[in-house]
């Protein structure tokens, strides 16, 4: 695990969207900014240092700071076939979460299988079978 | 003052190697106004999956990761690879244990840990001989 390295951002993939999970704790919806360019996704914002409070800055003795303060931007490039029209971001306990949906010819699509007519499987089934290889090889050519 | 608060030594290689299941939340700590703070960042933990506990003043925090993912979900990339924090830091016995006070705020614990009365700063006033 990158230790510093803020946001932490997970990426997952179901089979009609993308989601891009960003780990921005400490942060407030409007403080993180997101953008889309070219298929690559930005985060950015200011993480603010925490407020000294009334006591003034010399009260205070510092023993670890670990946490992240400052500006921060990352971007990451995302898969292809997006729609980013149709982007959602919803923010909830310091985790943004990005759902991407996929474009509606990328998303999987279930292929009905028809059955062959059974009235015409009977009858003489070797010169059925002849007719539709013709069928089928001639169909090919025009294409 | 370095011993105020000790955190585990999990930046040692050789404990890094342990079962990676909790992740390790930065903090920052700080005292002010006769008090320990300690800040830490817990992203999608939530103050009712947040668990924080003093014993033999061992100070453990720790929190489940609350992510509603989809079903069939599946990783492209991942720098988060648990679904829980945990830190343990050992308190000094100037904290006065059963008067620690927490918060959680868009993923941060912001724990404030009183120092006992006995050993709170006090102004030695000086005499004129």
């Amino acid at each position: 695990m990158p230790r510093g390295s803020y946001p932490m951002i997970n990426v997952g993939r179901t089979d009609d969207a993308v989601r891009v999970y960003i780990f921005a704790a400490g942060l407030t919806a409007d403080q993180l900014e997101l953008s889309i360019q070219d298929n690559v996704l930005t985060v950015s914002g200011k993480r603010d240092a925490p407020d000294i409070g009334s006591e003034g800055q010399a009260a205070r003795t510092d023993f670890r700071r670990e946490r992240y303060h400052g500006d921060f931007s990352r971007s990451l490039a995302l898969p292809d076939g997006l729609d980013v029209d149709g982007v959602e971001a919803i923010f909830r306990d310091g985790i943004c979460e990005v759902r991407l949906p996929k474009r509606e010819e990328l998303k999987p699509r279930r292929i009905t299988v028809q059955a062959q007519d059974a009235a015409d499987k009977k009858p003489a089934s070797k010169r059925n079978a002849k007719k539709h290889k013709a069928s089928h090889t001639s169909g090919g050519e025009s294409s | 003052m370095s011993e105020v608060t000790k955190s585990e030594r999990a930046r040692e290689p050789a404990k890094r190697k342990e079962p990676n299941d909790a992740l390790m939340p930065p903090v920052d700590i700080f005292e002010q106004s006769n008090a320990l703070h300690v800040i830490a960042d817990m992203p999608g933990v939530t103050s009712e999956s947040l668990g924080i506990e003093v014993d033999n003043n061992i100070l453990t925090l720790e929190g489940d990761v609350k992510l509603d993912m989809p079903e069939g979900l599946s990783a492209i990339y991942a720098e988060v690879r648990a679904q829980r924090f945990m830190r343990r830091f050992t308190l000094s016995h100037e904290i006065q244990a059963d008067a620690i006070e927490a918060s959680i705020e868009n993923g941060v614990v912001h724990l404030v840990l009183p120092k006992k009365e006995t050993h709170r700063a006090r102004r030695i006033e000086v005499k004129t001989a």
